[in-house]
């Protein structure tokens, strides 16, 4: 077998770039996730109007908040690992979780202002 | 000792392509190709992340305007500049998404990125709400 760089279990942190990458996303991934929380919160103030149907989006952006969380150390740690075996695996599910949750809160927000 | 660490050795520059290892669904959604550089594919994933962050602060907009602006803007205008911004994250979060999937395809077949349809949408959009809000505020409040 070809492997230019053994496997490290052991030290599944370390990587060889030096502009930080993994860092970067990681981070940027948790800016996205606490951008959501703050949206999470916002929808609190619509149980007054809506009653507690507002509460739906609030669980639906918890809930894939907290999943992306915890998929977040293992993309860490993909993610690290890829930069020493030059491959990474794509972040479909993550992007698809992602992406999904805040389409779906954006029509649950539309549906809620045109019903009145 | 100057030796590299084990897990630190940065490969040559023309190293092998290894074949593609993927799993079923990335395989389906991606196509062929080979793997990219890793810094691209995280690069890609951070500019995704940036569109979403663009399509979550759109949609913090348009839920604050009808939760705190019952004071400021008639019913009829609350209602069409929150759902302005609503449609404005659901098109920005939508297109983050076919983009991130357009570049990855890209990436791997070598070709040229394709263009940001999200530019113009934003620009326009956003055009469209302030141009809305300043003629409220020149006619609407008087």
């Amino acid at each position: 077998m070809n492997r230019r760089t053994p496997a490290v279990p052991s030290t599944p942190l370390r990587h060889n770039d030096p502009g930080l990458q993994p860092e970067r996303t990681l981070l940027a991934w948790r800016r996205t996730l606490l951008t959501l929380i703050g949206v999470c919160i916002l929808f609190l103030r619509w149980i007054p109007p809506f009653g507690l149907m507002a509460l739906l989006p609030v669980i639906l952006s918890l809930m894939a908040g907290i999943l992306i969380q915890i998929g977040l150390n293992v993309r860490y740690r993909k993610s690290a690992r890829g930069m020493t075996q030059e491959r990474i695996p794509p972040p479909l599910r993550e992007v698809a979780v992602l992406g999904c949750t805040v389409m779906v809160l954006s029509l649950v927000g539309i549906v809620a202002v045109a019903s009145g | 000792m100057n030796s590299p660490e084990p897990g630190n050795v940065i490969p040559p520059a023309n190293a092998p392509v290894t074949p593609p290892e993927r799993d079923r669904l990335s395989a389906s959604l991606l196509g062929g190709g080979c793997e990219p550089d890793p810094r691209f594919t995280l690069a890609n994933e951070r500019t995704f992340l940036a569109w979403i962050r663009t399509a979550l602060a759109f949609l913090a907009g348009g839920i604050a305007v009808e939760a705190f602006t019952s004071d400021v803007f008639s019913p009829g205008l609350r209602r069409a500049v929150a759902l302005s911004l609503l449609v404005l994250a659901l098109l920005v979060s939508a297109s983050a998404c076919v983009r991130w999937l357009k570049v990855e395809r890209a990436m791997r077949q070598r070709k040229p990125l394709p263009l940001p349809v999200l530019v113009p949408i934003l620009s326009l959009g956003g055009g469209l709400v302030a141009a809305g809000l300043i003629v409220f505020l020149i006619y609407g409040a008087s």
